[in-house]
């Protein structure tokens, strides 16, 4: 930190946020050299986001400095931080849809000509001369905005950035939508970037990504700045260890010496060619006491909606439902509670939480009838579920009375999961249970998940996240375009098995796969 | 923390007024009338204000925990006068296929009324899944209507009746209007804090889809809510009639529908759904009644109390926007 501050394009000194009851961010240093990419690392609730928010100017910074290009700065909003070269790609672009691409990489700064008019040609060409200088010259830039794939999006996000002379990018998980071959573009385009001395702070869950585009890493944890590292002084479980600040044993994978283990093991779930409309076409699977079952299949391939017909949100058309060996119908998710499910949806804002309501209600609003039979509510029994599972899952929050809005993704995750845990549930099913949460608060959420299979709850688990379901299922069903392709057991996962079956069908050639003992 | 983009001195003025606003608003207009209004500081004064504002504040109740399930109910106004209707008409005629019925019937038949129109209201909204403020509309229209239909004139007297003198009871010396609202509030109080319907009816009105997803029956939660609004319109609009010694369905509850949403918005509860604030409600009403006292009582046109309740409904439900 004694560097001269030529050698920075941005130091942040002591920066200190907090909010009612949160310390968001405490002292944090952070520092960025011209031309690099500097990954910002830490689990959710790390202070990231507040970060950022206080650089670009969403946020006031309580305390602190900020040194930007050599001046200190205090942006009072996004755009006074766009004017000195702060430029944000956030994973909800903020360009205008339904103009062109052209005009949205020009809009506010538009080539005039001599009348005064606006010369559309030169808006194009300067469109198409950054683009090309990305490598997309096949981009029509007089399409609208909207009408263009997630990734071309964000070039133009970028373009637009570049072509306001932006001199540090955030880039806020700029690769969650894209495909591989989109990533490898955006990564040849922040070379170009770093080439040019723009410099990149980069946000990200997925580790290989910023262990392959990154020179700098950031970590913070608990609104604390944990230190700058040198990417490659780290290795991905000392990375991990950092942000969550535990023991790096403590991430690694669930053993699945269970598997076969119990002598009990009852089948608590059992489908038998379930069907509705063309998007579950006979789907047989079964699930047992202590096992997670998961299921693969790419988006549309009928998932979401099979969770949905076993938790009985959506009605089931054909085909048999048999819990514990006894056929059952079901008309709404009521009935699915009663039988002893849970279900976590895949849209924790939409369909999970109740914002504005505290932890303590959105924990207990599921087990409200058991724990007050008479209709008054016990407000006793509810803090003690409460305060319980506050500690055993190591919820992060300034009381039970706090609003869940304010908490960060994974602790609203774990209250959500909270919420089926104290009901003791027979079945719970998963929906992206990890979506949209950093690693540590992955990492924790699923020994959650490890701890209940343990405890003999059976789990229906989807994720989009191929290492994840290989990490924590026994078994991977396969779903493509609505059917069950195929199954995978403990000993067969493998990503080429699973990827091969979403793709053909069957797990092609018995390849040397990893054996997960 | 939406209140950090703004200004601080805007932002401490906004909290400031969201969180004592009521108060505020409400010492105000006490002070007010009391240098303005001839006699205002008297106890007569007083319990007159609460029996006036009687009708206003139990369909305010009704109204907050329609609004804490995320609707709104603008039929108030006509369940009050289709309820009193029914009651007055078995009470004062014998309808043939019906004997003319004694109070304590008729009074029952008229709770029922009102708690039909709450279930129609409950179905469309819950079941056919249509917008509140369109369900409530047609039955705002319709049901003065079928008021005028089921009474068959415009007014029936209940003057020198049994009907008549119960809007004139004062046990133990306290108008019936006001021990009838103290145990409506407190009985309100309780469901609002203790029971888990009205936390239900938080959860539908903050997340249905959620709500669903965790158990809840929102089709028989809502239906719930709009009756209770039903039942509670019914019980100001009959004691009001029975106070007037007239039933004029006409102008029984005409507009009270503004006076009950301005006092749940001054009360604080969200009109996006949300926490049932009884209390702000019981405070929201005596201010609207206040503002209705000081424009009759000083001789001013009434249509300029409508006008002075409209711009204290916006600037409450604006004050509302930052929570």
């Amino acid at each position: 930190m004694s560097a001269p501050n030529e050698d920075y394009l941005l130091k942040m000194t002591g920066i200190t946020k907090s909010f009612p009851g949160v310390m968001a961010l405490d002292g944090v240093d952070f520092a960025v050299k011209p031309g690099e990419a500097h990954a910002l690392m830490g689990e959710n609730g790390a202070g990231k986001s507040t970060l950022i928010k206080v650089l670009t100017g969403i946020y006031q910074k309580d305390r602190g400095e900020i040194l930007f290009n050599g001046e200190f700065i205090s942006p009072a909003n996004a755009s006074q931080a766009q004017h000195v070269g702060i430029s944000t790609l956030y994973q909800e672009l903020n360009l205008i849809p339904f103009l062109s691409v052209a005009e949205n990489i020009s809009i506010g700064r538009e080539p005039r000509k001599a009348t005064g008019l606006i010369d559309w040609k030169a808006v194009k060409r300067r469109a198409e001369d950054i683009l090309a200088s990305m490598g997309l010259d096949a981009v029509n830039v007089d399409k609208p905005f909207f009408s263009q794939s997630v990734a071309v999006q964000q070039m133009v996000a970028i373009a637009r950035a570049i072509s306001i002379d932006a001199r540090l990018i955030v880039m806020d998980e700029p690769t969650s939508s894209l495909n591989e071959n989109e990533v490898k573009v955006l990564f040849k385009v922040i070379e170009d970037l770093k080439r040019q001395g723009i410099s990149v702070i980069f946000i990200s869950h997925k580790l290989e990504e910023v262990f392959e585009i990154c020179d700098t890493a950031t970590i913070l944890r608990d609104g604390r700045l944990v230190g700058e590292y040198a990417m490659r002084d780290l290795t991905k479980l000392k990375l991990i260890s950092l942000m969550i600040g535990r023991d790096a044993e403590s991430v690694l994978e669930r053993k699945k010496a269970a598997v076969g283990g119990l002598e009990d093991r009852q089948t608590v779930l059992k489908t038998t060619d379930v069907s509705r409309g063309h998007r579950t076409k006979q789907i047989s699977i079964d699930i047992n006491t202590g096992e997670i079952l998961g299921v693969a299949g790419l988006l549309g391939s009928g998932r979401t909606e099979l969770a949905r017909i076993i938790f009985g949100d959506k009605k089931i058309e054909s085909g048999q439902m048999d819990v514990r060996d006894r056929p059952v119908s079901m008309k709404s998710p009521r009935d699915a509670i009663r039988l002893g499910f849970g279900f976590c949806s895949e849209d924790r804002k939409e369909e999970g939480i109740f914002p504005n309501m505290s932890v303590l209600d959105n924990m207990t609003m599921a087990t409200l009838p058991a724990v007050s039979k008479t209709g008054i509510l016990s407000r006793q029994a509810q803090l003690k579920i409460a305060k319980t599972y506050i500690e055993k899952l190591r919820i992060t929050t300034s009381g039970v009375n706090q609003p869940i809005r304010e908490l960060s993704g994974g602790n609203q995750q774990k209250v959500l999961l909270a919420r089926w845990l104290c009901k003791n549930p027979l079945l719970m099913i998963l929906d992206e249970p990890t979506r949209g949460i950093d690693v540590g608060g992955k990492s924790e959420i699923e020994h959650i998940i490890a701890d209940l299979a343990e405890k003999g709850v059976a789990i229906l688990m989807i994720s989009s996240e191929m290492e994840e379901l290989i990490r924590s299922c026994d078994r991977i069903a396969v779903l493509s375009e609505g059917r069950k392709v195929g199954e995978l057991s403990a000993k067969e996962i493998s990503e080429d098995r699973i990827m091969h079956m979403m793709a053909h069908g069957d797990p092609g050639e018995p390849v040397q796969g990893r054996e997960s003992e | 923390m939406h209140a950090d983009r703004r200004a601080p001195g805007v932002s401490a003025v906004a909290d400031f007024s969201g969180r004592y606003g009521t108060a505020l608003f409400f010492i105000t207009l006490i002070v007010l009338n009391a240098f303005i209004t001839p006699n205002f500081v008297s106890l007569g004064t007083v319990a007159n204000t609460l029996v006036q504002v009687f009708p206003v504040m139990l369909v305010a109740l009704g109204m907050t925990m329609v609004i804490s399930s995320g609707g709104i109910d603008i039929s108030v106004g006509a369940i009050m006068a289709v309820a009193t209707a029914v009651a007055a008409r078995l009470y004062t005629s014998d309808m043939g296929f019906i004997p003319q019925l004694g109070l304590f019937p008729a009074i029952c038949c008229g709770l029922v009324a009102g708690g039909l129109c709450g279930l129609f209201n409950g179905l469309l909204v819950a079941k056919f899944r249509i917008q509140p403020i369109i369900v409530t509309l047609v039955t705002m229209i319709a049901g003065r209507a079928l008021a005028h239909i089921i009474l068959d004139k415009l007014t029936t007297s209940l003057s020198n009746t049994p009907f008549g003198e119960l809007g004139k009871l004062k046990p133990g010396g306290v108008p019936i209007q006001i021990v009838m609202m103290t145990v409506v509030v407190a009985v309100m109080v309780f469901v609002a804090r203790k029971t888990n319907f009205a936390k239900r009816v938080e959860a539908v009105g903050d997340n249905p889809r959620a709500a669903r997803l965790v158990g809840i029956n929102t089709v028989s939660v809502l239906i719930g809510v709009y009756i209770l609004c039903g039942v509670l319109c019914a019980v100001a609009g009959m004691m009001e009639a029975a106070r007037s010694n007239i039933v004029n369905v006409g102008i029984l509850g005409k507009l009270v529908e503004l006076d009950a949403i301005a006092a749940v918005a001054i009360g604080g509860t969200a009109f996006s759904g949300g926490r049932a604030r009884i209390m702000g409600t019981v405070f929201g009403a005596i201010v609207v009644q206040l503002v209705t006292i000081i424009v009759n009582m000083n001789n001013i046109d009434f249509h300029y109390s409508l006008i002075l309740k409209a711009i204290i409904l916006i600037i409450a439900v604006w004050t509302q926007r930052k929570t």
